[in-house]
């Protein structure tokens, strides 16, 4: 009997906290949210108080009066507060790497004779927090009176972009945290955050001369090195290499043709899916692609190969140096999922044709799963040139992964659930060994 | 400039971090809600005690209840902050806080048989709710609860108690729940602390300091002179008794504020008059301020008055106690003994108010004429004729008409004044001249009214206007302009209407005679002459113009009729030394033509010829004060007024003496709209007629104006433009200095121009920082070449321009790098402190007015 009760009880405790827990109008809840903060109570307050003055008993209009200033206070003190401040932020360099610290400076100046508590810094977290603790705001204990104070702290972006994304405020509760005033502050510059690379050590490097850098020429016609000959004009021609003379006399447009470069060019193309990343995870596997291609870029970059870069409907071609990763590592930075995804121009990159280079190698880098029928079955996508590396979850489990290995044409294949950083060093290892010994 | 050392700074909120509390360590915020909770609980304790017949059976459960909470936070101070607390701590919660139901019913049951009202039993369950929320529950949504509930059973108890105990309480939990939500915020913000680095600014510091300290010694020097300003905030607020300050615009209180009594606030409250105070008061009130300024001995008369029977409904009856009344005069000596200066005593500021006047100033208000005058006194001898007043209405209002519209030729406009007495007791109306109509509320009999003997509108049979009473007065504004060409002023003799006739006064007549013989007649053959004869026998009421008919011998027989009706000699009688005032009055008057211009050349070479002297009065055994007064060019009012007259006697215009009240500009208050007239605003002064019908005021004495007259904006900027030519030709020094201080400002206008550019940058250059200098550096340099017609071109930068532009280059080319090296480099490499050499050509350049010169004209 008694456990029946007590069963009873349990049951009925439990309903009774399911039903006290149900949102019966979820729609009003906008409505009725401010009730939940203090500035609610005091308003319910202040009308109750009203009310019992005028029905019940007098002094209840006291209660009201002091809530009211209650309120005045709570709200015209972060207003007063905000109105006297004016500051800027920005950080001490305009580019870094996901996950790389870099300082974030605040500059305030307070125009009031009194101290200011108690003032917290609304930006973007990913841009000025350490990306440890997201919900705990940054704040500022005390700005001086009649000061300019300098605050610093390091925010560690763990996430490719350019920031800020948001407009920073500097805002202020003090001292009740019934309301929060809030004023813009002034942004500094922006800051670049570049996707992380992993470093693809085992490239040999090209040793020995200065030519080494930027290649020796060689008797190909290009757009480098001397005159080796004349022909006609074909579009796209720079108008600076026309043969004037040879053109009077001919009566027709004749430019000089030059010599080529003897450099090597290499296409890294990130296949970027036809529709915007759904969710976080998806997000996440793209980010990896731009990353890998990242890193494949740099090493190439500095092997002073060439490189062109194709993601989305942006191109950039670059020489190898400081100036041509920057370049590579920007477009990556600023490349933006949601403006490709809304951009109906994707699939027609051109090249202009006095730019476009004779590829020495070429990367697509992509999904696995994205790997079209046509690509698998080695159409004209498909040549010795050709190297294509491909991303995945496997989500635990080692028969997907040897599947998809063995699959033509994946050249290598990184699996996302595990370190990725160890698999592309392994992997890129091996396959430039094979390519080495296959070559020799 | 002081720079303090980074820190991460703490402050004392974020020292609520954490409190021991008998060994355990509790959330400071927790200890503060539970704090609280506790005030609650005893507030409700001692609600619940005082309504109880055995506190024993309040008091020891809650005390017993609270102790179990306590301990139990003590002992498991975890255990609800795990998901799964159990049931027992569930039910240990429901049994903490629904007890006080069974325990209740126990005790009517079965100890005292008395409970308590079920509210009461709600509000100690909803008490153990908040005591238990925080107790049992370490978590921060429990202490929102918790201070939540504490926070609705204060507002009850307040409520619903009178206990001192209560209010004390509830005070304390005011102050630490502020605390607390000082603590909830801060203690949210604290653990993102960073770091920083202060710079005080300095110059924001210097001047806010030097701002306050001025504003400081500015309201020390207002409180410490109790001027008006705090005066004026001090009766922020209108009071009448009771707090010591009174003002007049009060409405309620003790009493109705001065304006609200005396209807001043609103010129159309005729509340007074209203009143029975109007219909009961008998007691005798007539003072006359004239005979108490220039002393004859008062004698009481008690006479009945009339009334307008009012409504019983108009309320039970006041009395109101009066001042005794005085007679009036009816003669102005003009010999005087000088007033002895008497000690001023401390003003009061409701009895100093004769009247209140709203309308516009100056204007003189008639109280007292005299026309007759034997060299030493002023009499009234000429009885005027009595006049027939009509009652009409206008703007539904009743007026009683003293002369109708129309009548004055030389007046169309009417002016409209308000009046309200306050102190002044007389049956006179004091009422500007040219007096049209007048209006009292309710008052609509004509037998009301009427003129006394010297031509002043009255309430006759009566002791003296009540108090308080509002008259609305409606006046001729003279149109005088044209009176002043002489071949107009003769033209007016046609048009005088007098009781329904054209007539021409004596004056007129004689006037035209003058006229005649200043122009030939062969002048005058192309003009037509108006005969007013012809006007009373031709065309009396008809309407017809008055020039169409002339006859000669009509004329003799106006002139018969016009003597008839207004005697004007005693008007023109000069009692003064005869030869002397005309020499004077026609050298003054020489050049000017007939007509009202002679006027005003006489007043004003009055008026500059002597002056105002309140204590020149002339001997007791003087005959002639007017000789006496021209001999010794000083004396008071009356003698200007007197001496006006006369000479004006001399040339022809029939004159007489008028006492009355100034409505002085300077009492003009804006904010009410009133003149207030008080009784130093006694004043004399004479009036002039033209028709014998009609009297215009003529000011005479030196510091007073003349009443507002009727002016076209032709005529007025005629006029101004003669007073402004006028004032040219009589200051011909300050002139000259402002002529030559334009020439100079227009000769040397590049150099002004230039000098307050300079002085303007140097100001702002002393501030800001060296960037914001340089910059007004460069603006400066840029305005001089502009007026040294060297402009610089949108295509030319700073440098080619200097170098090409300014004269002394190889000075420029020096601190050209150095302004570059400002505006051009990155911000990091420029150091916010300038070099000696770069102040020292900063200044070189700010103050070198000669860079844009050319050499040619430098040596030149």
């Amino acid at each position: 009997m008694a456990k029946q009760i007590l069963a009873w009880a349990a049951h009925s405790s439990t309903r009774a906290n399911s039903m006290l827990n149900h949102d019966f109008c979820p729609w009003a809840n906008k409505y009725v949210y401010w009730l939940k903060k203090p500035i609610g109570w005091l308003t319910g307050g202040i009308l109750a108080g009203l009310l019992l003055g005028a029905f019940v008993a007098p002094q209840a209009f006291a209660i009201s009066a002091a809530l009211l200033g209650l309120i005045l206070v709570g709200t015209f003190w972060p207003y007063l507060a905000v109105r006297g401040v004016v500051g800027s932020i920005g950080w001490s360099r305009s580019r870094c790497i996901e996950g790389e610290e870099v300082e974030v400076q605040l500059t305030l100046t307070n125009r009031w004779p009194i101290p200011l508590w108690g003032l917290i810094i609304e930006a973007d977290s990913e841009a000025i927090g350490d990306g440890r603790n997201v919900d705990q705001p940054l704040a500022l204990a005390c700005v001086p009176p009649f000061s300019t104070s300098r605050f610093t702290w390091i925010a560690r972006p763990t996430r490719r972009g350019v920031y800020p994304q948001q407009q920073s405020f500097i805002a202020t509760g003090f001292p009740l945290g019934l309301w929060t005033a809030r004023r813009e502050l002034k942004q500094e510059g922006e800051l670049l955050v570049w996707p992380r690379t992993v470093a693809l050590k085992d490239l040999p490097q090209l040793g020995g001369k200065a030519d080494a850098v930027v290649g020796a020429t060689r008797d190909k016609a290009g757009y480098e090195g001397d005159v080796i000959g004349v022909r006609p004009f074909r579009d796209g021609d720079s108008l600076r290499s026309i043969h004037w003379a040879q053109t009077a006399r001919r009566e027709s447009l004749i430019v000089c043709e030059r010599q080529s470069k003897a450099q090597q060019t290499v296409v890294v193309n990130v296949r970027v899916s036809n529709e915007l990343p759904t969710d976080l995870q998806e997000r996440a596997n793209d980010e990896w692609l731009i990353r890998i291609a990242a890193s494949i870029c740099r090493e190439f970059i500095a092997h002073s190969w060439g490189v062109q870069l194709q993601i989305g409907d942006r191109i950039a071609l670059v020489e190898a140096g400081q100036r041509g990763t920057s370049t590579i590592m920007d477009l990556l930075a600023r490349f933006d999922w949601k403006a490709e995804a809304n951009d109906g121009s994707r699939n027609r990159i051109r090249v202009p044709a006095n730019r476009r280079q004779a590829e020495d190698m070429r990367f697509e880098v992509t999904r696995a799963n994205a790997i079209e029928a046509s690509d698998n079955a080695g159409s004209h996508k498909r040549t010795q040139k050709t190297r294509w590396v491909a991303v995945h979850r496997s989500n635990g489990d080692a028969t997907a992964n040897a599947v998809w290995r063995y699959r033509q044409p994946i050249w290598m294949l990184v699996d996302l659930d595990l370190d990725v950083d160890h698999q592309l060093q392994r992997q890129w290892e091996r396959v430039c060994h094979d390519t080495a010994s296959a070559a020799g | 400039m002081t720079q303090r050392p980074l820190r991460a700074k703490q402050t004392q909120f974020g020292k609520l971090g954490s409190k021991m509390i008998s060994g355990r360590v509790i959330s400071g915020q927790r200890g503060l809600v539970l704090l609280l909770a506790l005030l609650a609980s005893l507030a409700v304790t001692i609600i619940r005690i005082d309504a109880s017949w055995a506190p024993w059976t309040i008091w020891v459960p809650t005390l017993l209840s609270t102790l179990t909470a306590i301990a139990l936070m003590m002992v498991a101070p975890n255990r609800a902050a795990t998901n799964d607390p159990g049931r027992a701590w569930i039910f240990i919660t429901a049994l903490l806080i629904v007890y006080v139901l069974p325990w209740n019913i126990i005790v009517k049951s079965l100890l005292t048989h008395t409970g308590e009202p079920l509210e009461l039993v709600m509000l100690a369950m909803v008490q153990q709710a908040a005591l238990v929320s925080v107790t049992l529950y370490p978590i921060r949504k429990a202490e929102w609860i918790s201070g939540l509930l504490s926070f609705f059973l204060f507002v009850f108890c307040i409520t619903m108690s009178s206990a001192q105990l209560v209010y004390v309480l509830a005070g304390l939990y005011g102050l630490l729940s502020i605390w607390w939500l000082m603590g909830a915020y801060w203690e949210r913000i604290q653990g993102g602390f960073v770091a920083q680095q202060s710079v005080p600014v300095v110059r924001l510091r210097a001047s806010i300091l030097i701002s306050l300290v001025a504003l400081l010694l500015l309201l020390g020097y207002i409180g410490s002179t109790r001027s008006t300003t705090l005066g004026s905030l001090l009766g922020f607020i209108p009071t009448s008794g009771g707090s010591g300050e009174n003002d007049e615009s009060a409405r309620s209180g003790i009493g109705d504020g001065d304006r609200v009594v005396a209807a001043q606030e609103t010129a159309m409250s005729f509340g007074p008059v209203e009143s029975e105070l109007f219909l009961e008061d008998t007691s005798p009130s007539l003072y006359d301020m004239f005979t108490d300024i220039y002393g004859e001995a008062p004698k009481a008369k008690k006479r009945s008055e009339k009334a307008v029977s009012l409504p019983g409904s108009e309320g039970p009856s006041k009395h109101q106690h009066l001042s005794q009344s005085q007679k009036s005069s009816r003669e102005f000596s003009a010999v005087r003994r000088a007033k002895l200066e008497q000690a001023k005593k401390p003003e009061q500021k409701l009895t100093s108010a004769m009247l209140y006047l709203i309308g516009d100033v100056p204007t003189h208000l008639v109280m007292e004429t005299f026309d007759a005058f034997d060299g030493r006194q002023w009499t009234h001898q000429q009885p005027i004729q009595p006049t027939a007043l009509k009652l009409v209405t206008i703007g539904n209002k009743p007026y009683v008409q003293f002369s109708p519209k129309g009548s004055v030729p030389f007046a169309l406009k009417e002016q409209v004044y308000g009046v309200k007495l306050i102190n002044l007791k007389s049956p006179r109306i004091p009422s500007p001249h040219l007096l049209s109509s007048v209006h009292i509320d309710k008052v609509d009999r004509v037998d009301f009214y009427g003129k006394t003997r010297d031509d002043v509108a009255e309430m006759p049979e009566r002791e003296h206007i009540p108090q308080l009473t509002v008259l609305h007065l409606r006046t001729f504004m003279p149109h005088l302009h044209k009176l002043r060409d002489a071949s107009e002023f003769r033209r007016f003799g046609s048009r005088v209407k007098l009781d329904g006739n054209y007539v021409t006064s004596e004056f007129v007549r004689k006037a035209q005679a003058d006229f005649d013989q200043l122009h030939p007649e062969g002048e005058l053959l192309s003009q037509p002459l108006p005969l007013p004869d012809a006007v009373i026998d031709g065309i009396g009421s008809d309407g017809q113009s008055p020039q169409q008919d002339v006859s000669a011998t009509n004329a003799e027989t106006a002139v018969e009729k016009t003597n008839e009706a207004n005697s004007f000699e005693v008007h023109y009688q000069i009692a003064s030394e005869r030869e002397l005032v005309e020499k004077l009055s026609d050298d003054w008057t020489s050049g000017v033509s007939r007509g009202w211009g002679e006027v005003d050349a006489i007043v004003s070479r009055l008026k500059g010829y002597c002056q105002l002297d309140a204590t020149s009065n002339a001997p007791e055994e003087c005959e002639d004060v007017v000789q006496h007064f021209l001999s010794t060019k000083r004396g008071p009012d009356y003698l200007f007024a007197t001496t006006a007259a006369m000479m004006l006697r001399a040339r022809g215009f029939p004159t007489r003496l008028v006492t009355g009240f100034y409505a002085d500009p300077k009492d003009f208050e804006y904010a009410t709209g009133q003149t207030v007239i008080r009784k130093d605003d006694l004043h004399t002064w004479l009036q002039v007629s033209l028709d014998g019908v009609h009297w215009i005021s003529v000011e005479a004495t030196p510091g007073y104006l003349n009443p507002i007259e009727d002016l076209s904006f032709i005529e007025w900027a005629e006029l101004g433009f003669w007073e402004f030519c006028r004032w040219i030709w009589f200051h011909p020094i300050p002139v000259a200095l402002f002529m030559a201080g334009i020439a100079w400002g227009v000769w040397s206008r590049i150099w002004i121009f230039e000098t307050c550019l300079t002085l303007w940058v140097a100001v702002v250059a002393s501030m800001g920082t060296l960037r914001s200098r340089t910059l007004w550096l460069i603006w400066l340099l840029q305005w001089r070449g502009r007026l040294y017609g060297k402009p610089r071109p949108n295509h030319k930068t700073l440098r080619r321009w200097l170098c090409e532009s300014s004269t002394d280059t190889s000075f420029v080319r020096n601190f050209i790098p150095q302004l570059e090296r400002l505006l051009y480099a990155p911000a990091q490499t420029i150091s916010h402190e300038p070099d000696q050499e770069f102040q020292k050509n900063f200044r070189l350049l700010l103050w070198e007015r000669k860079l844009f010169v050319n050499s040619s004209k430098q040596n030149t």
